[in-house]
């Protein structure tokens, strides 16, 4: 865990400027069994101090990969040089300056920093069950992978504190050929926020997700290809909540809305059915801890929930403190940064659409030829809501009974026309967070939601 | 920050304490500046400086890796100790290793010397000649950058290498409206050795901002249909990336799924197409010079006139699968210029589409793609109609190459590739 030796850089910071001064440690553990060889297996440590000085909506930001008293003076000078080269070359108006100081954030999670021994031999055990289990695939690979992020954040005009998150995850991935002789994969992911003894010290309901995990393949060996259209579908809840994500929390991060996204002209308009609501998640949900809870931003805004989409009408973008200034609403604890580089962007934590009353059974009886989508490999979105997400295990519906499962496809669609189709909610919340979120950084984090019925454009042949 | 050659020497000194004889090790320094124009106004002058260290140890058989940017004393010390344990708790396999003895060289490219001031210069011309040239394009952001670092790589096998370079790079992200229409954003991303030339006429900056303004003229494709597309420079270096993926790298090899397998030698795509990865062209802005086991890189044919010549492996592939090393682990693709101009290209087409960029599902083994084709326009009996919306293109990665119709004389160069526009035939078309 990092050690504080920045509390007393606090007196360094200028008058007339807004001063963030943050010690960063991220690590990362990875090992990777593929057919039973262990084919990576490396620890990675980054370090450093950054500190961002800011004025009238200028930024200058310094960083340097070491982890002591001097470097922090370094980049508070470098820090404020920068911003101070912008302020004399350009001239923009005056803005004010918010507060939000108050409070000093303790840590929520410990790091637990396990021999890599551990990681290999969880690696190897799956591998050798799956070899023994499953003798018809063509390969099986296996990768444990786990981060953390270790912040230290002093602030001039907001909340300071010491914020850890860890996380943890196993994946799988099994390959099949099918007749033709072509590979056909599918992977499943284990694990969430917190650290390995969380979840791997009883593997028995990895074995059981494996053995379905099999079962989904087996089944897509003899799939078929989607057809082409515009067509009725279920979307799963891990597929709802990368439309959440991608579809409808990028449109909404107001740096993409002072950039032109779809979400600009639709402030207070009905852009869902009345069934949606949706919410980027602060470190709760439904009673339950989020999968990647966040207590503070790096801007040191305490984090609350912020509600996007009440009953379709869209409500609310995520903002930083400066954005928040020009669209007058709250900052709620969205600027993040990944690694002891990266200025603070806005940024989701855990978006989620709400749970409805319906259902999944009752919603696959409505449909006569559609598709159940359940898995995604990727998505990507532009500012226009336009996205896409690749498929990666589906059956069609056939008559209101699932049929034949499909070949990888993908679905495509304008969030804000595809949301006002959604006619059915199930009851059930899916969450899923073993990625990263790619916006000039990486980021961790959390998507979810329920199963939704929709019309939406497929690709196929 | 100590001279990189110490921190190589302290690490050297503390692996022989440990008894780890055979290692390769990486230190690197580098500095970072960038300036940042978003939504009307310059935001943000960031400086990232950082060190990185990359250690590979082998005892008994058993190998590890361990990085880290923190290379003081106590940093390194700690560091080994992470390699250590990660060796010690590995399996052995003869198969890992690093290269054999190279050449010892040192390089040197591009600038290292930055002129920041004429960087905000250079970036501030480029948004007003947008907003002068092109008035219905919507600038989200500009960023500019200059990068300099200086490496080195030492291993047991007594290579070693050492790099110092600096490049600048632009980026822009826009779209296009007309107050009612907009279109989807774009991105243009380009690297340079210098600052000499204005921005607005590097990289072809300005096709692509006609383009997307010409992409306000929409229209609707009224059915489903097979037919020829034409892939923007871009959008080519995209699907030639997924290729790759798909077929030809340590992933895919290693665990037999490629269906490129077994094809060295064979003819896979259409026999106009030479496909290289090059390291020294003066056309590419920086290549790494040594690969991660520690060859040095070479220019290499990956497919030359429609055969496969090689798949793109490690040391740990090609020692495992019994095949060779790729001596090159960079992407730097060359493509040279076909010999139909891209007007005519389009001529040729009864119906298809130009595809600006691919918004798709990665591939699977298979190669079946599917996406959206963004920033794309409809082509019917020679003549482009307009932009398309919601519109889809699928296909089969393996196929594509051997439906190749044409490759334009036009040739385009953002410093990390040289690729021509290319046209394939059998890609299947859906709209909404």
């Amino acid at each position: 865990m990092l050690q504080d030796i920045l509390a007393e850089k606090k007196s360094l910071f200028s008058d007339g400027v807004q001063t963030v001064l943050r010690g960063h440690e991220n690590r990362r553990r990875s090992v990777s069994v593929v057919n039973g060889n262990l084919v990576n297996n490396v620890r990675v440590k980054s370090r450093g101090i950054n500190a961002r000085v800011s004025k009238n909506g200028i930024n200058g930001f310094a960083s340097i990969g070491e982890y002591d008293s001097l470097s922090a003076d370094k980049v508070l000078k470098e820090a404020t040089d920068n911003a101070f080269f912008l302020l004399k070359n350009t001239n923009y108006d005056e803005q004010k300056t918010l507060n939000y100081s108050g409070s000093y954030i303790k840590p929520h999670f410990e790091i637990v920093d396990n021999i890599q021994k551990r990681y290999i031999d969880l690696c190897m055990s799956i591998d050798s069950y799956i070899g023994k289990a499953f003798k018809n695939l063509h390969s099986r690979t296996v990768v444990y992978s786990e981060d953390s992020q270790d912040k230290i954040i002093y602030t001039s005009n907001a909340n300071n504190g010491h914020v850890i998150n860890p996380r943890c995850y196993l994946y799988v991935y099994l390959t099949v050929k099918n007749k033709e002789g072509i590979p056909l994969e599918l992977f499943e992911v284990f694990g969430g926020s917190g650290n390995f003894d969380n979840y791997f010290t009883n593997l028995d309901y990895i074995y059981t997700k494996i053995n379905s995990l099999y079962n989904h393949l087996m089944e897509k060996k003899e799939g078929v290809y989607a057809k082409a259209g515009y067509k009725d579908v279920i979307l799963s809840g891990r597929m709802a909540g990368m439309l959440a994500h991608e579809a409808v929390g990028h449109t909404v991060e107001a740096d993409l809305v002072l950039g032109g996204s779809v979400a600009l002209k639709n402030l207070n308009k009905v852009v869902a059915s009345p069934l949606i609501s949706l919410t980027d998640f602060a470190n709760t949900s439904f009673g339950e801890k989020t999968p990647i809870p966040i207590y503070m931003d790096d801007e040191g805004i305490l984090a609350e929930d912020n509600v996007l989409i009440k009953d379709g009408i869209l409500v609310g973008y995520m903002n930083n403190m400066e954005t928040s200034m020009k669209f007058n609403m709250k900052p709620k604890g969205n600027a993040r940064a990944w690694d002891f580089g990266d200025e603070p962007l806005i940024r989701m934590r855990n978006t989620a659409i709400h749970p409805g009353k319906n259902k999944l059974e009752d919603m696959i009886s409505s449909i006569d030829d559609g598709y159940y989508l359940i898995s995604s490999g990727n998505g990507q979105a532009d500012l226009t809501g336009e996205f896409m997400f690749g498929v990666t295990m589906g059956y069609e519906i056939k008559n209101g009974k699932l049929g034949k499962a499909i070949l990888d496809t993908t679905v495509s669609g304008v969030a804000f026309d595809m949301l006002k189709t959604v006619d059915m909610v199930s009851d059930r919340l899916e969450w899923e967070s073993s990625g990263f979120c790619g916006k000039k950084q990486i980021i961790p984090v959390g998507l979810g939601g329920p199963d939704i019925k929709c019309k939406i454009m497929i690709g196929g042949r | 920050m100590e001279d990189i050659k110490v921190i190589a020497d302290k690490t050297e000194d503390l692996l022989h304490l440990n008894k780890i004889e055979k290692y390769a090790v990486s230190v690197s320094e580098s500095e970072r500046k960038e300036i940042s124009w978003d939504n009307g106004k310059f935001s943000l002058f960031r400086t990232v400086i950082s060190n990185s260290i990359a250690i590979r140890g082998f005892k008994d058989g058993k190998t590890g890796s361990a990085a880290g940017t923190d290379v003081s004393d106590d940093g390194l010390d700690l560091l080994v100790s992470d390699l250590v344990m990660s060796i010690d708790s590995s399996l052995p396999d003869k198969d890992h290793d690093i290269a054999e003895k190279q050449e010892n060289k040192k390089f040197h490219r591009g600038t290292s010397e930055e002129n920041i001031s004429l960087l905000f210069k250079r970036l501030s011309e480029l948004e007003k000649d947008i907003r002068k040239f092109f008035p219905q394009i919507i600038i989200t952001n500009i960023v500019g950058t200059h990068t300099k670092f200086h490496s080195i790589y030492l291993n047991t096998n007594d290579t070693n290498f050492e790099k110092e370079a600096g490049y600048y790079d632009f980026g822009i992200e826009f779209s296009a409206s007309d107050g009612n229409v907009s279109t989807g954003l774009n991105y243009v991303d380009v690297s340079t050795v210098d600052l000499d030339k204005p921005f607005i006429e590097m990289g072809n900056i300005k096709k692509e901002l006609a383009d997307t303004v010409c992409a306000l003229k929409r229209t609707n494709i009224n059915n489903n249909f097979s037919g020829t597309v034409i892939f923007t420079p871009s959008c080519f270096a995209e699907f030639l990336y997924m290729i790759a993926s798909s077929f030809l790298t340590d992933s895919v090899i290693l665990d037999g799924s490629s269906l490129w397998l077994n094809k060295i030698g064979e003819i896979i795509a259409d026999e106009r197409l030479t496909l290289s990865l090059k390291v020294a062209d003066p056309r590419i802005v920086d290549s790494d010079e040594w690969t991660g086991d520690g060859y040095l890189s070479e220019d290499i044919d990956v497919i030359k006139k429609g055969r496969l010549m090689t798949h793109l492996i490690g040391l740990y592939t090609a020692n495992k699968t019994k095949r060779p090393v790729t001596k090159n682990a960079d992407f730097s693709v060359v493509i040279e210029a076909g010999n139909t101009p891209l007007e005519e290209m389009i001529k040729n087409i009864k119906e298809g589409l130009v595809v600006g960029s691919f918004s798709g599902g990665t591939p699977g083994a298979n190669g079946e793609f599917s996406g959206v084709a963004k920033n794309s326009f409809y082509i019917k009996d020679g003549e482009i109609k307009g932009s398309v919306l919601e519109t889809m293109i699928n296909g089969n990665l393996e196929n594509l190459l051997r439906n190749l119709v044409s490759l334009s004389c036009e040739i385009q160069t953002r410093g990390a590739y040289v690729l021509p526009y290319a046209s394939f035939s059998n890609v299947f078309v859906s709209s909404k």
